[in-house]
């Protein structure tokens, strides 16, 4: 299964996020992102349907929600494996 | 009871505080921001939406700008020691409250004080004047907590812009009694109380941080955020939040903005100016007591001497003999007191409240009238 991950720079806008966007109707969740993914920012970020994703980094921009990274997280046998996915 | 002791903090306050505030700390007291467990983003939740009320209700568009702390003193600590370097001048007013004044002084910066006419105004020529080339802060008591006196913050902003300055405004005793649009007005940073005219609970307070200003962090520890680095985060609000956040009570303050806001702007100022006004006129009669109040005008704090008798004794008289809560002394503002000529013994300051009420007024006008005749 895959999934997006969106990283916020703290822990305020990923939940300003989360209810801009299911104003929208866009679902998401905040999960909690493991430590050895090296981010710079919040520990935290939203989860969503990867074909949510470039919409998700589109709204964000225009709303000036300040993001930090986002990732295509797969879960595969061995566990989530997690793939840089272009912020722009 | 009458408490006419708001400038100090709202005692009473409105039914839906205490009613988040308490579920809030029986049912959602997890920590806020550590771990990823639905109970710890409940509480994170809580927090990120009482930054938005706040937010709403400043104009700040960017609610993570706001770092909540326990009171208006240790916001302005946060602002104070964050910006100033060696070498920096700094100009306060001579309004300023000594959680201003101190950490100023210990800083170790020079600073230069504005001015105040004999009511309490500062006139932006006072602040333009004390200005200097390596002047880097302007700090403002946007309402004075001894007399009411409201500064006008529109113009003193201009005056500080346009010498390349930031401007600190103390909103101890303003958020959520008059209107603040910290863009329009181009606050750069605003210390405010929760618990005073907000009506949230005690051990309640913020800084907002312009996202030009950068601070360092006062304190230094668990932010919750990339834990994995020896230094502080560096984004809001984790730069300036170290540690477990009182969740509850910044909930139950979420609740006391949004009912602030829904009285609408400088509903407090009217209701609150007017008991004020009503105990000034009535206070006018009596030729022993004298009156520090701008005479345009101010809050709903008024302060009053009685010829021949001690601040403190008199604000004794009230509380054992009246059943009234005043406060009397230098109402930890010394030099507002040099301003108003009332430095050292001070004044008996009666600061009113949304819950007071006209009878309140009658009440202790009456007891004025009464101490001055024994
Ligand atoms: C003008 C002013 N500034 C700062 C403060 C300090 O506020 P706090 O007690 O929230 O730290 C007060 C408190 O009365 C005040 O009136």
């Amino acid at each position: 299964m895959e999934k997006g991950i969106v990283v916020y720079s703290s822990i305020s806008v990923v939940h300003r996020a989360r209810k801009l966007l299911k104003k929208k109707h866009v679902a998401t969740h905040v999960v909690q992102l493991p430590s050895d993914l090296g981010l710079k920012g919040c520990s935290y970020g939203l989860e969503c349907a990867l074909e949510d994703m470039d919409g998700i980094l589109a709204y964000s921009h225009e709303k000036n929600l300040n993001m930090k990274a986002a990732y295509k997280m797969t879960e595969t046998e061995s566990g989530k494996v997690y793939t840089a996915y272009d912020l722009s | 009871m009458i408490y006419l002791d708001n400038a100090a903090t709202t005692l009473e306050k409105p039914g839906v505080v205490y009613k988040t505030y308490f579920d809030a700390v029986r049912r959602y007291s997890a920590n806020a921001g550590r771990g990823g467990h639905r109970m710890a983003m409940r509480a994170s939740e809580m927090v990120s939406d009482a930054a938005e009320a706040v937010a709403e209700l400043f104009k700040i568009d960017a609610p993570e700008r706001i770092a909540f702390t326990c009171n208006t003193t240790l916001a302005l600590n946060l602002a104070i020691h964050g910006l100033l370097k060696a070498g920096d001048h700094v100009v306060i007013t001579g309004m300023e409250h000594n959680s201003v004044l101190r950490p100023v002084v210990h800083s170790g910066c020079a600073y230069s004080v504005a001015a105040a006419d004999g009511f309490g105004c500062i006139a932006p020529a006072a602040v333009a004047n004390a200005m200097r080339k390596n002047t880097r802060l302007v700090i403002v008591n946007h309402i004075s907590n001894v007399c009411g006196q409201i500064q006008d913050i529109d113009a003193i902003s201009k005056v500080v812009h346009a010498r390349g300055a930031f401007l600190l405004v103390d909103a101890a005793q303003s958020a959520g009694v008059t209107a603040i649009d910290v863009v329009r007005q181009r606050i750069d940073m605003l210390a405010f109380a929760g618990h005073k005219g907000l009506m949230g609970p005690l051990g309640t307070g913020g800084l907002y941080v312009g996202a030009h200003v950068e601070l360092s962090p006062l304190l230094q520890g668990g932010s919750g955020s990339e834990s994995e680095n020896v230094y502080q985060p560096s984004t809001m609000p984790d730069l300036l939040v170290s540690g477990t956040v009182n969740a509850p009570a910044i909930a139950a303050l979420g609740s006391a903005v949004r009912y602030v806001q829904a009285l609408g702007e400088s509903a407090l100022l009217s209701h609150e100016r007017a008991l004020a006004d009503a105990f000034c006129a009535r206070l006018r009669e009596i030729p022993q007591v004298k009156l520090y109040r701008s005479e345009t005008g101010g809050s709903g704090v008024v302060s009053l001497n009685i010829a021949h008798k001690n601040p403190v004794e008199v604000s004794s008289e009230l509380d054992t003999k009246f059943g009234i809560a005043v406060r009397s002394g230098l109402h930890c503002a010394p030099l507002a007191h040099k301003s108003l000529s009332t430095y050292p013994a001070g004044t008996v300051r009666f600061s009113f409240g949304y819950f007071n009420t006209m009878r309140d007024v009658e009440k202790a006008t009456d007891a004025i009238y009464k101490i001055c005749k024994a």
